[in-house]
């Protein structure tokens, strides 16, 4: 175990994290005392408090922040601070905006609804809901009984007709940007070190999007199957699902594949039979956004604060343990057997969340404009008119209601100054105050920077106090800011952190003090 | 491929795989701005100043951490880049305080400078108003922490973790309330921070700034920078004094690059220089008028203490009035006279003289050359008897030289390291530096103690052994190499004689037995042993847990055998190192001031030689060897020395069994002091000379590596008080053998004529950093780090095998003393305390005596910690405060010995080790009492000597 997961252990066996285990851990790993207070204070899962009888999270981020999400958090607030046994913090965005505003209770998830519900009733403790499960267009089987068929049909095939096939195919990955999925497991299968790994990166955290989660209670055996083949692909022989603390319930899910697939013969020394040994483990992250930047990940992976590395070297060179590591996304691996069977990628799966009356995961060709996936989230919530969108997610600019006929694919959103990123739709009605949401956006990667180097971490704070400040000459200081961000950050956080808010000063009015 | 070639602002530069942008842009003379980067570090790329743009790339690269490749074109300067640099410098500015600690201390605070320079000003908000305060943190007795003014470049944490191995410093936190924090995030002062003050000297602005040890810091300029050399352990660190000369003071110190310590200090070198200017500096010669001769303190007339009274140095009421002041003259005169009449009237082996080790070469030198040519003995010695002599016996004997093989440093090529008997962390701070930084790079370390030291955090085994069971142990281990086939066949062959005896020796020592005799298991033994056989480059570093002890010298043949049956001397990264003491003990022991040897280890009782120091001198010199430190005490309590000179050396609280040392002093007809305090032993003396501190005198001291390095004075005499060895000429010339020169460059020149090994050597020769002796050529050379690559100092180019068997301590415990006494040194404190409770930091870090006390034995006698007991031997008690602890062995307690309120040595035993005369300060037999319940008080009984 590495000292966060003893960490995690130690503070599932007590509730939180006290100083004479802390003291008790150092002593017996030999690791310095202010590594293991540099964990505890990192990642917010761990506590150095008991827990109250009951712990109550509110989402404070944007998906949540557009359906009264700053109401409901005053109202949560205000009934825990009337009772002792009660105790709420704000949090970043849990992944749930389709139930937004998205709360848990003990790590329940639930609506704010819900949450001030079962408030009124403390005494029963909620338990942990089945996660929510929905079949796909990107599943090519039809049956359960079909599962790994495509992977038994290229076990024989040479790695590199695998990479080959992915790369014709035009996958790219889906975690936000969008790089060749073949062309990268080339390059890690042609790194000479071994042993070599394989990571599915499950800490979808950025607001407003939650397909990644849909994907993991509804086609673990998918995501397993990605792995397997890319496994096959770059020779390698050990995978891991990083998966944020905050998806219980999609992990008893995969959990359950993971043994079904060993049982199966899928999972292990021999993979279906055949000379090729590969498994699975999961790790749970114990928080935060940056957690999904791959370097952080891997630091995480290592037991390490999850501070993004400078780069290069990239993980396909130099990841987890200094070996050559292929990390993609949920979606890019469950997308690997269709794409193997039918050699295109047809469909994607886009959140969508704001003011829509039924926000969700929806399934679409790219392509899609956004009046179309609006159109299949029930229209805009109470009849508005649509002010503006966010086509990629938080790090994606802000595009205006001109641009709902706009193709939502890689290079039309590129042409308009935006980007697919992780496919995230956040869908703003008339009536909003732009230049706040993108203050919240801002808020988002002030509280999930992780403080490593100087722009990200001061200047994601300086952003947040001008932007609420509406002074004229504040808000033109943000481009400077964010040229400065842009350029020198060492990870993407901090490099696009600033980016909305720019696309609202640079494409919408804004309403100075 | 080995080299890269980039263009870096339109120049081609060829670099080494893996050199940085930023490192070869430097070696371009093209000047890249960092904040977070200072080349003695692992860069972090953390605060982005050394932005520069590659062609090609999205986003610019922190230099400082991205490696050169090959045809990479790289752009230095820009519109773009400097306006990012711009907005960077205002970022940080605009969280600072505003006042800089460090600007108004030492006025180079690194933002501050970065930002006047690039014209920079703060226009953005400051520091967020619902981000909790960060505050300042005072509580470190030396370290100023404001945490607002950190800038989180993690040159303190690298410091810290990577270059001393503390691990006190990380992050805490996390985004834009990231800070540092020391341990769990305690208040600095109280965490574990042993205060070496690396963090302070890395930090670039003033979030950790050294506080003011007497005058307040200024700026460097403002003060006389003086290169010199710690005056503290054999480490010999470089460092650099910065001086007040209006006040007489040094305001800071400062780490000086140099072979040895690289830069960096432990808390006595950069925090206890202030002792050289506490008011109880001695300022004129004294002469005693109480007579009878008596004890003069309470502390030093009997071991009683009453309780709650704290420990503290002399109070000089107490003691200055049984003196009075006198002019240098009537003083030397005085002193000359009295051992003069002794020599003329009962020899010179009436008289004998301490010098000291914490003296200058030259010092050294003359003060033997005045005992042999000016007495007419060898009756002359110092602390190296109470530390290494056992070691220098049985190096002498196998290998034919007492100086270490190898440096401290070499360990960076073992593979393999046994530390054993070594405090490391406390003894030898920055040697321990590289022992962890090796260790941190996959250095095994077998620690071998019955004390869970620090250093043993860093083992990869630790062994804690019973005490006084090493004969065994190493005898054990050699057992295993022989059997497993390990024995470097060709090297014994080739380079030594004698293996046959020690396999038979060796036979008896089979796992089974070893292990019972030393507690170990015998698996482990077998498993240590085997790795050490099996490395590629052992070294081995001991210190006093092997030297102390009545079978010291077999302790150290033992270990030294090891090294010979396994090849593991005379190579890079292998070797014997005894980790020597004190800064000039090394020194003092090569310029002769030991009973045995003139200069170089010439013996005394070699006709050639003794007839080649009668020419050299003009006097007739004694054949006999002289008395060594414990047996010159006895031989004054016998009533057979009648005088002495003592110069730097506290043999009251230093000496075993005080209470014989006390009577012993009070028996001596004459006893001349010098020294730069009244010590316990000053209260015995006839004539008191108030002497220099090593930071007001020229002079070489010989560090543990062999380094010969120049001191240089940062102050001046206070008052009266001379030279050292500007005395001992006085003193000499008065006595009818006349010493005369110009200064100390001229005495080194000598003391280099009569030794072999110095041979090349002067005062200019030595340069910044010092020489490592034998270093014939040191205009071209830095000197020689390994030793015997080709054979030894021995008449047939062979080292012997000497064989021991495990014999066990003096005195065993038994029902009436049931415990182990093991004493030692603290990190804060340096022999007898004279320098360290007079500086103001040390003293207030550990400022009390204690006795150690595993939690098992505490309990059975119900003690709790910070109890105040009775720990009694068979030769006397004292009543100290207790610490519990772990790292003590069940049986066995530890106390240190610097402490006058408690003298540890009140309680030790002399008996000594048959070859190398030193006591057996690491084992006596002792009871512990909770201190109402002990009525006995033996003090006043002296065992007479045996």
């Amino acid at each position: 175990m590495n000292l966060i997961e003893e960490l995690s252990a130690l503070q599932h066996r007590h509730g939180y994290l006290r100083d004479a285990d802390l003291h008790e851990l150092a002593a017996r790993t030999h690791a310095p005392l202010h590594a293991i207070q540099g964990l505890c204070t990192f990642y917010p899962h761990f506590r150095r408090q008991p827990p109250a009888r009951l712990e109550v999270r509110g989402c404070r981020d944007l998906a949540c922040h557009l359906r009264d999400g700053e109401q409901a958090l005053t109202e949560l607030r205000a009934r825990c601070d009337a009772d002792a046994a009660m105790h709420f913090e704000p949090v970043s965005c849990l992944g749930r905006c389709d139930a937004a505003p998205a709360c848990t209770v003990n790590d329940v998830p639930m609506t704010a609804q819900a949450a001030y519900a079962c408030l009124q009733t403390p005494d029963r403790v909620p338990s942990a809901p089945d996660a929510a499960r929905s079949s796909f267009a990107l599943d090519p089987y039809t049956t359960t009984e079909d599962h790994y068929g495509i992977l038994a049909e290229w076990l024989d095939a040479t790695p590199d007709a695998i990479a080959e096939r992915l790369e014709s195919a035009g996958l790219r990955g889906m975690g936000g940007a969008g790089f060749p999925t073949g062309r990268k497991w080339k390059l890690v299968a042609a790194e000479p070190a071994t042993p070599r790994y394989i990571i599915c990166n499950a800490d979808e955290s950025e607001p407003g999007t939650f397909k990644d989660r849909a994907l993991l209670a509804g086609a673990p055996h998918l995501i397993l199957e990605g792995m397997l083949l890319a496994g096959l692909a770059v020779g390698s022989h050990e995978g891991w699902v990083y998966i944020r603390h905050e998806y219980g319930p999609e992990r008893e899910v995969l959990e359950q594949a993971i043994a079904q697939a060993r049982t199966a013969g899928v999972l292990g020394d021999r993979v279906l039979g055949r000379d090729f040994a590969f498994d699975v483990r999961v790790f749970v992250s114990p928080g935060g956004y940056i957690l999904g930047e791959e370097t952080a990940l891997l630091e995480a992976l290592e037991g390490r604060r999850g501070e993004p590395r400078n780069k290069p070297p990239y993980p396909g060179v130099t990841g987890l343990h200094g070996k050559p590591t292929l990390i993609n996304n949920v979606e890019t691996f469950a997308q690997v057997p269709r794409a193997l069977l039918e050699g295109t990628v047809a469909t994607k799966l886009f959140s969508v969340s704001g003011d829509v009356e039924q926000p969700g995961v929806v399934e679409a060709p790219f392509g899609v404009p956004v009046n179309e996936l609006i159109e299949r989230c029930g229209g805009m919530k109470d009849g508005r008119k649509l002010l503006a969108f966010l086509p990629g997610g938080a790090s994606t600019g802000f595009l205006s209601a001109e641009h709902e006929q706009l193709p939502l694919d890689w290079e039309p959103l590129r042409k308009a100054g935006s980007a697919l990123g992780s496919a995230a739709v956040i869908v703003v009605g008339e009536g909003a105050d732009l230049l706040a949401l993108a203050g919240n956006l801002t808020a988002f990667f002030r509280n999930e920077s992780c403080g490593k180097c100087v722009p990200c971490r001061i200047g994601t704070e300086k952003a947040v106090q001008l932007i609420a400040a509406r002074e004229t000459q504040g808000l033109e200081r943000l481009r400077e800011l964010h040229e400065t961000l842009a350029s020198t950050s060492i990870c993407g956080l901090g490099q696009a952190a600033l980016i909305p808010v720019l696309s609202v000063l640079d494409h919408f009015e804004v309403q100075t003090s | 491929m080995t080299n890269v070639t980039l263009t870096i602002d339109q120049r081609e530069v060829t670099v080494p795989v893996g050199t940085t942008l930023w490192d070869a842009a430097r070696g371009a003379a093209i000047e890249i701005p960092v904040l977070c980067h200072d080349p003695k570090l692992e860069p972090v790329g953390v605060c982005r100043v050394c932005a520069v743009e590659v062609e090609g790339e999205r986003v610019f690269a922190a230099a400082c951490v991205r490696e050169a490749a090959e045809g990479m074109v790289v752009h230095t300067h820009s519109e773009k880049l400097e306006r990012c640099r711009d907005m960077l410098t205002e970022l940080l500015l605009s969280e600072q305080p505003d006042t800089s600690a460090r600007e108004q201390t030492t006025a180079d605070d690194g933002l501050l400078a970065l930002a006047r320079e690039r014209r920079v000003s703060s226009r953005l908000p400051g520091p967020a108003p619902s981000a909790p305060a960060r505050e300042q943190d005072l509580s470190s007795a030396v370290i100023a922490v404001d945490h607002q003014a950190c800038i989180l470049c993690d040159r303190c944490i690298r410091a810290c973790d990577d270059v001393q191995h503390n691990d006190v410093i990380g992050r805490t936190g996390k985004g834009y309330q990231t800070r540092i924090a020391f341990d769990l995030d305690l208040p600095m002062g109280e965490s574990s921070c042993v205060s070496c003050g690396e963090c302070a000297a890395a930090c670039p602005t003033g979030a950790l700034t050294d506080k003011a040890l007497g005058l307040p810091l200024r700026p460097r300029a403002e003060l006389d920078s003086v290169d010199s050399v710690c005056p503290y352990c054999g480490v010999g660190c470089a460092i650099r004094y910065h001086a007040d000369p209006e006040h007489n003071r040094v305001v800071f110190a400062e780490g000086r690059e140099s072979p040895g310590n690289q830069g960096r200090l432990c808390v006595k070198g950069r925090y206890g220089f202030d002792y050289a200017t506490h008011p109880q500096r001695l300022t004129k010669p004294l002469i005693r008028i109480d007579y009878p001769k008596h004890a003069l303190s309470p502390e030093v007339a009997s071991s009683k203490r009453r309780r709650g009274r704290r420990g503290s140095v002399v109070d000089y009421d107490q003691v200055m009035p049984a003196f009075r002041e006198a002019s240098w003259d009537e003083a030397l005169d005085l002193v000359a006279s009295r051992l003069a009449g002794i020599r003329e009237r009962e020899g010179g082996g009436a008289l004998a003289g301490f010098g000291s080790a914490k003296c200058s070469n030259e010092e050294a030198y003359l003060f033997q050359k005045l005992v042999r040519a000016g007495f007419g003995t060898n009756n002359v010695d110092h602390c190296t008897r109470l530390c290494h002599a056992s070691s220098v016996a049985a190096l002498l004997q196998m290998i034919g030289s007492a100086a270490v093989t190898t440096t401290f440093g070499d360990i960076e090529n073992s593979d393999f390291a046994l530390l054993t008997g070594t405090n490391t962390t406390a003894n030898h701070p920055v040697a321990a530096t590289f022992f962890k930084q090796a260790a941190a790079r996959g250095t095994r370390l077998l620690v071998v103690d019955p004390i869970r030291n620090p250093i043993a955090d860093h083992a990869w085994r630790f062994c804690q052994i019973r005490s006084g069971t090493d004969v065994a142990f190493y005898n054990g281990m050699m057992h295993v190499i022989l059997q497993e086939g390990l024995v470097d066949e060709a090297y014994v062959a080739k380079f030594t004689k004698d293996f046959d005896k020690l396999a038979h020796t060796l036979e008896r020592y089979t796992p089974r037995v070893t292990a019972s005799i030393c507690g170990i298991p015998e698996e482990t033994l077998r498993e240590v042993a085997i790795a050490y056989g099996e490395a590629q480059a052992a070294i081995t570093f001991w210190g006093m847990g092997m030297s102390q002890h009545v079978h010291g010298t077999d302790n150290c043949r033992c270990i030294i055998s090891l090294c010979l049956l396994t090849g593991n001397v005379g190579r890079p990264g292998t070797g014997l190192h005894p980790l020597r003491g004190q800064n000039n003990v090394q020194g003092a022991s090569d310029a002769g001031l030991i009973p045995m040897s003139y200069p170089d280890y010439q013996p005394v009782t070699s006709n050639e030689v003794r007839e080649y120091y009668e020419a050299a001198w003009g006097r007739e010199l004694d054949r006999e060897v002289g008395l060594t430190t414990v047996e010159i005490m006895e031989a004054a309590h016998a009533g057979q020395v009648r005088g002495m000179y003592i110069l730097g050396e506290n043999p009251f609280l230093s000496d075993p069994n005080t209470n014989l040392v006390r009577e012993a002093l009070t028996r001596l007809e004459f006893l001349a002091v010098q020294d730069i305090f009244l010590t316990e032993t000053a209260e015995f003396a006839d004539v008191i000379l108030p002497a220099t501190s090593a930071l007001e005198k020229t002079g070489t001291f010989t560090n543990t590596d062999r380094r010969v390095q120049l001191g240089r004075p940062a102050l001046k005499p206070p008052g009266e008080a001379r030279l050292d060895w500007e005395i001992t000429c006085e003193i000499s010339t008065r006595m009818g053998f006349p010493m005369h020169y110009d200064d100390s460059s001229q005495v080194f020149d000598e003391l280099v004529s009569h030794s072999a090994s110095y041979r090349g050597l002067s005062h200019d020769a030595l340069g910044e950093t010092g020489k490592l002796y034998p270093c014939p050529n040191p205009e071209e050379s830095d000197g020689t780090v390994v030793m015997f690559g080709d054979g030894f100092p021995t008449e047939d180019g062979k080292a012997r095998f000497v064989t021991a068997e495990h014999t066990g301590a003096a005195e065993m415990p038994d029902d009436e003393y049931p415990l182990i006494l093991v004493t030692g040194r603290l990190l804060e404190h340096w022999h007898t305390g004279q320098m360290t409770r007079r500086s103001q930091a040390l003293d207030s870090l550990e400022p009390e005596a204690f006795v150690s006390i595993h939690p098992d034995d505490a309990e059975a006698l119900g003690i709790a910690a910070g109890e105040w007991v009775a720990v009694a031997s068979r030769r006397g008690t004292i009543t100290l405060e207790t610490r519990i602890s772990r790292d003590v062995q069940a049986g066995s307690v530890f106390i240190p010995f610097h402490f006058r309120e408690a003298g540890a040595n009140i309680l030790t035993t002399d008996a000594l080790d048959p070859d190398g005369k030193i006591p057996e300060f690491k084992f006596c037999a002792v009871r512990v009492s909770r201190r109402e319940d002990d009525n006995s008080d033996r003090s006043a009984n002296p065992t007479p000597p045996a």
